[in-house]
């Protein structure tokens, strides 16, 4: 089974981006999480902790003090954390809608896969999202995505 | 806030694109969402993933510009 670390970085690794950009990352941090994410090795606790400190809010409010085994985690990404979008919970609530709609994790249908693309039937219509996180995606397969990149299957 | 920022295409080649964000051009693969000069998007990990309307896009720069984020 996978470890609470490992979900919690597959699920959160498309946010990175967005720290990186906002400067509270460090470019080599962002690298180390691409490749622990990329590769499944994972990272510490310690570490996503300090990273991702809103996922990490939001997921004790849901959970208390059980918020860190791989089944609170996932629970979180799949059927809280777009609640937390919709109330406008913390920065959501100033983020323009193109970003809520963005951060929101979803379920898509795999229809095919090239190289680094997975593409996916969501809301009715075929959409390309990223597949480095996810390799062994096959057309019929339901999986979850969240900010363009498919994450695990479900 | 300066969530996502998202950058202007200005030019497409061979599933690549040349997008400028603030000022600073950066390449991303556009193979998975083809994308045309001029449209607004979201580069994850270096792959455009998103498209942005032009008006969101332009509130969002600007709130960027004015420090508002």
């Amino acid at each position: 089974m996978e470890s609470a670390e490992l979900v919690f970085l597959k699920y959160s690794f498309p946010c990175a981006q967005v720290l990186l950009d906002k400067g509270q990352i460090s470019k080599e941090e962002y690298e180390k999480l691409k490749s622990a994410a990329i590769s499944g090795s994972g990272v510490e606790r310690e570490t996503l902790e300090r990273v991702f400190t809103a996922a990490i809010r939001r997921l004790k409010k849901v959970f208390g003090k059980n918020y860190w085994t791989p089944e609170s985690v996932r629970e979180y990404f799949i059927s809280h954390h777009n609640h937390f979008i919709d109330e406008g919970e913390g920065e959501y609530a100033k983020a323009p809608e193109y970003f809520k709609r963005m951060c929101k994790v979803h379920k898509a249908k795999v229809i095919s896969r090239q190289g680094n693309a997975i593409t996916v039937e969501f809301d009715g219509q075929t959409k390309a999202v990223v597949g480095l996180l996810l390799k062994d995606a096959k057309p019929g397969d339901t999986i979850t995505m969240h900010l363009g990149f498919a994450i695990e299957k479900i | 806030m300066c969530m996502a920022i998202p950058g202007k295409v200005l030019s497409v080649s061979k599933g690549k694109a040349i997008v400028d964000f603030l000022g600073q051009n950066k390449e991303a693969d556009c193979s998975l969402m083809p994308c045309k000069p001029r449209e607004y998007v979201v580069v994850n990990a270096g792959f455009v993933v998103e498209k942005v309307p032009e008006q969101e896009a332009l509130a969002s720069i600007e709130m960027l510009k004015n420090g508002k984020c």
